[in-house]
């Protein structure tokens, strides 16, 4: 019986395992298949329900004028169509804490003060709005109040530029920047396609490391603290090729659930777009996709490998749940910078960080900034971790503390 | 006073097509030596009882009989008659660890074929076999069934038919009756005297006297990690042990047990935090 052979055998008895495992196959289909979408949907349709519901809340709040006891002209108006129920009270400056202990005990949910003041042989309003910005409702009553007082503003700023005999527009806008849309020369589709690449390479990344990190710890800890480990090392197999099949395994399960995230999260795109039609889908040709698929190969190679390599060290599951779980979290912070940094103008030399590598790779395919010497650098940089990682998993899989203890 | 149940093995024990040799092996751990200086010659067919209490050394010595471990000093030589690769052993043994090592996800045939798969038997040839050894040890019709539910004594069944299913030459079973009920553990005793009787050179670890005595042809006592006596067992006893083994035993292992679990061999931390809670440490 041939290497291979054995290889493939060890493979296919692993994946059998998994395949046995409810638990498993939830991880590797379902969750993948069902989150993204489940989330795209939920999640907006969550805000736009309690967008509606705030929608119809009418909330109480007072206005207080300075030396007055009414409000200044046209400002009623404005008011009106607010969901705001006011009050004018008079005003209570001064005494700050008693404001204070009003909007905290919800008499009202912000109050507005309001003190006309001449400048310039015009009038103007000075105005402060008491509010609580960790409370929901005093929070929204503040927006509101802002939005009455910008357009009774404009609404001002007209009458007196009116008055003056000027052009309103002329007057507001001497300098007028064109539209966006007229002058950019990437399409929806690359703008999407840039959106995407900010989380993207993150999330598929993270989802294969952690999908990796249970099958890694069950068939190396888990078989030696189950002894069946010493079973298979008892069988005419060299530790290596024990630890080559259980490695294929481990990274068709990682690659397998990172393939049904991959369905699950164009499946939650689609859903996403069909809410925000002005939205475009992104343009992802057969060298973007070749090149997502490749960097996320190498990425599941070495990162698998370093988990066994972990996992083996280990001398129960505990201890290598203890050791991967901080291990794969270590990887947020090549992940942040990553997703932080600006493509242009980065140094070559990021290309070659491991980890920083694919995910800057991806970003490019996924942006269409795609550029032949940072795919060299970060292919070769990306098989040179991969081959490490793999050498480091087989000297800790050569340890003979892999077999149990003295007796 | 239990009198020793000697038999007459001269019939059954003959040339084996496969011999072990151990020559000054010894193996370590930390800062205990669980084999010492050990030498043992198996050229012959037959059950050799590897007997010992608890830290023997019993366990480790199969393992570097099977390769899976290996010693820090000596040589370990497995050799086939008519085979000159030296590669792998491992392929003349079967082993029954002591924990059985049965994957629970898988039937009882599935745990045996993964094992006949890597020992490079067709599946159609290891079908027959399993079915054959599944007859005679009672659990034909739990061959299809996930070992997860499976007791102790169907699980040690299990394991001892996988590590037959390439019908190896030498054998080395750790403790393959430990936990059985007597019915469980007399169909395993009789499966693998049957099978001795074949030709094949059998390693029989136990830790029980009595066990050792009515199976075996051949005894070796640890102690300690040495070997402290080796031979037929009637040839084995003295005159002052009137025929007892138990009082035999006790004179080949009368020295003060090996100690365990000192603290050098705990780690740096360890150490630390037993001295400051004042839990575990010296004694």
């Amino acid at each position: 019986m041939g290497r291979w052979s054995r290889i493939r055998t060890i493979w296919a008895k692993e994946m059998l395992e998994f395949i046995r495992d409810w638990r498993s196959l939830l991880a590797i289909v379902a969750i993948p298949i069902l989150a993204f979408p489940l989330l795209m949907y939920l999640v907006p349709s969550v805000l736009y329900a309690q967008h509606i519901a705030w929608e119809e809340t009418v909330l109480q709040v007072e206005v207080q004028v300075s030396n007055s006891n009414s409000t200044p002209e046209e400002f009623d108006s404005h008011m009106e169509g607010r969901l705001l129920e006011w009050t004018l009270a008079p005003m209570q400056a001064g005494e700050q804490d008693e404001l204070e202990q009003r909007l905290l005990n919800e008499d009202v949910e912000a109050i507005l003060q309001i003190f006309p003041l001449q400048e310039n042989n015009a009038t103007v309003y000075e105005c402060t709005i008491y509010y609580t910005s960790t409370d929901d409702s005093s929070a929204i009553a503040q927006d509101r109040l802002v939005r009455v007082l910008t357009e009774w503003s404009e609404v001002l700023v007209e009458k007196r530029i009116t008055d003056a005999d000027l052009g309103v527009n002329a007057t507001l806008n001497p300098v007028r920047l064109t539209a966006k849309e007229q002058a950019d020369t990437a399409d929806d589709a690359e703008r999407t396609g840039q959106l995407l690449s900010y989380f993207v390479p993150a999330l598929a990344t993270l989802w294969t490391a952690t999908m990796a990190i249970q099958p890694a710890i069950d068939l190396t800890a888990g078989e030696r603290e189950r002894g069946t480990l010493e079973a298979l090392l008892g069988a005419p197999i060299t530790r290596i090729e024990a630890l080559t099949g259980k490695w294929l395994a481990v990274a068709t399960f990682a690659g397998a659930g990172a393939i049904m995230q991959g369905f699950g999260f164009a499946a939650g795109i689609w859903i996403l777009l069909r809410g925000a039609p002005e939205l475009t889908p992104p343009n992802l040709g057969p060298t973007t996709v070749l090149l997502l698929v490749l960097a996320l190969l190498l990425f599941t190679v070495m990162i698998v490998a370093v988990q066994l390599a972990i996992a083996v060290r280990s001398a129960s599951v505990r201890e290598a749940g203890t050791a991967l779980t901080p291990a794969t979290l270590l990887l947020l912070g090549p992940i942040l910078i990553a997703q932080a940094v600006r493509l242009e103008g980065l140094a070559m030399f990021w290309y070659g960080v491991p980890v920083v590598n694919v995910l800057l790779g991806m970003r490019e395919a996924l942006a269409g900034t795609t550029r032949a010497p940072h795919v060299a650098i970060w292919v070769i940089t990306s098989l040179i971790y991969a081959g490490l990682s793999l050498v480091f998993a087989a000297r800790s899989f050569r340890r003979e503390e892999l077999i149990g203890s003295i007796s | 006073m239990r009198r020793l149940n000697s038999r007459n093995r001269e019939n059954v024990s003959g040339g084996a097509t496969a011999t072990v040799h151990l020559e000054e092996v010894s193996k370590s751990f930390r800062h205990i030596t669980a084999v010492d200086r050990v030498n043992i010659k198996l050229e012959e067919s037959g059950i050799i009882a590897l007997v010992g209490g608890n830290g023997a050394g019993k366990t480790t010595l199969l393992r570097l009989m099977s390769t899976v471990l290996e010693p820090d000093a000596g040589t370990v030589t497995i050799r086939m008659e008519g085979d000159e690769n030296k590669a792998l052993p491992r392929r003349h043994l079967g082993i029954l660890p002591e924990g059985t090592g049965l994957y629970q996800r898988l039937t009882a045939w599935e745990n045996v074929r993964y094992h006949s798969r890597l020992h490079g038997v067709e599946d159609g040839i290891a079908r027959e076999r399993c079915e054959s050894m599944a007859t005679q040890l009672g659990i034909l019709t739990d061959l299809n069934r996930a070992t997860r539910g499976f007791s102790r004594g169907m699980r040690q069944k299990t394991a001892l038919m996988r590590a037959l299913i390439h019908e190896p030459p030498i054998l080395l079973l750790d403790e393959p009756t430990g936990g059985l009920d007597v019915t469980s553990a007399r169909e395993v005793r009789s499966m693998v005297r049957r099978i001795a009787d074949e030709g094949r050179i059998i390693v029989y670890s136990t830790h029980q006297l009595e066990e050792a005595a009515r199976i075996c042809d051949r005894m070796i006592v640890m102690h300690n990690g040495r070997v402290v006596a080796d031979g037929r067992t009637e040839e084995m006893l003295e005159p002052e042990d009137e025929g007892d083994l138990e009082t035999a035993f006790i004179r080949w292992t009368d020295e003060r047990a090996r100690p365990t679990g000192t603290a050098e061999e705990e780690g740096r931390v360890s150490q630390w935090w037993s001295r400051f809670t004042g839990v575990g440490g010296e004694d």
